[in-house]
């Protein structure tokens, strides 16, 4: 809840606000879990572990409605106004994030039964590194959330960059395995799809601490985000291609 | 309605899509009335300390605060309505026009033309629709027919959105009229005189949602014309009438600003306790 000297008048305001961030919360909790053990699913091929990622989705989404359900009541019954009303929009936002957060877990755990059947153990560990940073990332997004923290937004808006970085390398190492050979391309095409949904991952959590930011200070950060993400100019033939830098 | 929806190009959006409505001429810059270091006592007590404010013209201001925290006696320090308060006393300076108000060749009376009132609960006088809003251009010696006097009160009505409400029944009572209907009698009364500043002090408070959402539009047009400076209770209708507000605690003007920054991200604490509805 906002910090103030007093409570709100109408006591009963309080603990919708704090029924909303507890939601928030444990959906924070619920996709850490999700992207945790789909990477851990993926590295061991735990088809089982896979599933109940699949199924705690559900739980996400769930969350993600009851948020914009109790948000939208706040907003038409209670009219929240400067760090209320920013917390209940920076609220809804994040949810969403959350909840393509989690989405992007269930894609990489519907893919370890393919995986499975063409491993290729040596390019999956450069996604366990990435699955760490991300989980890394995340939780400190969480702290920032919970202690009401710029500085961890700003750390975690400035740590993009790095998770952008690995996916670029991840990108390289995959595509030389597929030039090794087409045997790997099926393999690989899914590491790829999994990798890129890590960076995704990473730019949600991203757009999480700029809804952090903008609760607590009512600014927005608005300077261009730092990006590392390069993939789009290589290319298989020599490396180096002809892509447009965004 | 006001200008608080402005697309930026900066967001990506063309900048020839023209979705924000047009501000008027020079609106922005020009202060109508400007207050310095305002203090008032009453009977020895101070009601308002040192109240420094910027009155923007053809622009809505709108005053908040709990009771009794100065902000209608600032509004009333405005056209020197004070001056019949016994015991009052005001210091500092008030310009309408860069013309000091207070200043020892000011006619009230002229100037109370010039800065006109609407109250809080409809005060019709006991005469009929007509010679309500007759009154003010008669004795001000405003027109010099009654064609002429015919015209002020139907161009008066018309601005004050009641024209075709009463026109078949002008010379019945003010008071036969609705609660709403007898707000907007007032706000035309307090138009015909032409004023150039409107002030209000919580005119939609003894009126229903319905005859309050009329008030608050026909605000929003008179505001093309006239400089309005509305004091209001209901913190909703400050964000949604105004282009400015200022915060009253205790006497004292303790935040004053653009009004979606008052609303979104008040400066002060007292600002933000009272806005999001905390004060202890």
């Amino acid at each position: 809840m906002p910090k103030h000297s007093f409570p709100h008048t109408v006591a009963s305001f309080d603990q919708e606000l704090q029924f909303l961030d507890e939601m928030l919360v444990r959906q924070f909790e619920l996709v850490h879990s999700m992207i945790h053990d789909s990477i851990t699913a993926v590295a061991h091929f735990n088809l089982q572990l896979a599933q109940e990622v699949i199924q705690r989705d559900l739980k996400v989404d769930d969350l993600d409605l009851a948020i914009e359900d109790n948000s939208i009541k706040i907003l038409a019954l209670r009219s929240p106004l400067a760090d209320d009303l920013r917390w209940v929009i920076a609220i809804q936002k994040a949810s969403s994030e959350l909840e393509r957060m989690g989405d992007f877990s269930k894609n990489i755990s519907k893919r370890v039964g393919t995986l499975a059947l063409h491993p290729l153990p040596e390019a999956a560990g450069g996604l366990r590194v990435m699955g760490i940073m991300v989980l890394e990332q995340l939780d400190r997004m969480r702290r920032g959330w919970i202690e009401e923290k710029t500085e961890l937004a700003m750390a975690v808006w400035e740590g993009d960059a790095a998770v952008d970085t690995l996916y670029d390398g991840m990108f390289r190492e995959l595509l030389t395995h597929m030039m090794e050979s087409p045997r790997n391309i099926s393999s690989c095409i899914h590491l790829l799809f999994i990798a890129k949904n890590l960076e995704r991952i990473g730019d949600h959590i991203t757009n999480i601490a700029e809804d952090l930011y903008y609760r607590i200070t009512g600014d927005k950060l608005t300077s261009d985000r730092p990006k590392a993400d390069k993939t789009c100019l290589v290319s298989s033939h020599d490396g180096v291609g002809t892509g447009v830098e965004q | 309605m006001k200008n608080s929806f402005v697309l930026k190009q900066s967001h990506g959006i063309p900048s020839d899509t023209n979705l924000s409505s047009e501000s008027p001429e020079g609106g922005e810059e020009t202060i109508k009335m400007d207050s310095r270091d305002v203090d008032v006592y009453y009977s020895g007590k101070q009601a308002l300390k040192s109240v420094s404010l910027p009155i923007r013209q053809h622009r809505v201001t709108a005053l908040i605060g709990p009771s009794g925290c100065g902000k209608s006696t600032y509004l009333k320090c405005l056209n020197r309505m004070n001056d019949t308060v016994v015991g009052c006393r005001v210091s500092g300076s008030i310009t309408l026009d860069s013309e000091d108000i207070y200043g020892p060749a000011v006619d009230v009376v002229q100037l109370r033309a010039r800065v006109g009132m609407v109250f809080q609960k409809p005060n019709p006088f006991p005469k009929s629709i007509f010679d309500n809003i007759a009154y003010g251009p008669r004795i001000h010696g405003m027109t010099r027919s009654h064609a002429e006097l015919n015209e002020v009160v139907e161009s008066s009505l018309i601005k004050a959105g009641l024209w075709n409400e009463v026109k078949d029944r002008l010379k019945e009572p003010g008071t036969s009229l609705s609660g709403g209907q007898q707000q907007r009698l007032c706000i035309a009364r307090a138009i015909a005189v032409n004023p150039e500043v409107v002030l209000m002090d919580e005119p939609c408070s003894a009126l229903d949602p319905i005859a309050t959402a009329r008030i608050e539009e026909l605000i929003d047009d008179l505001s093309h014309n006239y400089t309005i400076v509305i004091v209001t209770h209901s913190m909703q209708q400050a964000a949604r009438v105004s282009h400015h507000t200022g915060f009253f605690h205790l006497g004292e003007l303790v935040e004053f600003g653009p009004t979606e920054v008052i609303f979104t991200n008040p400066k002060e604490e007292r600002t933000k306790g009272y806005v999001t509805g905390r004060f202890g």
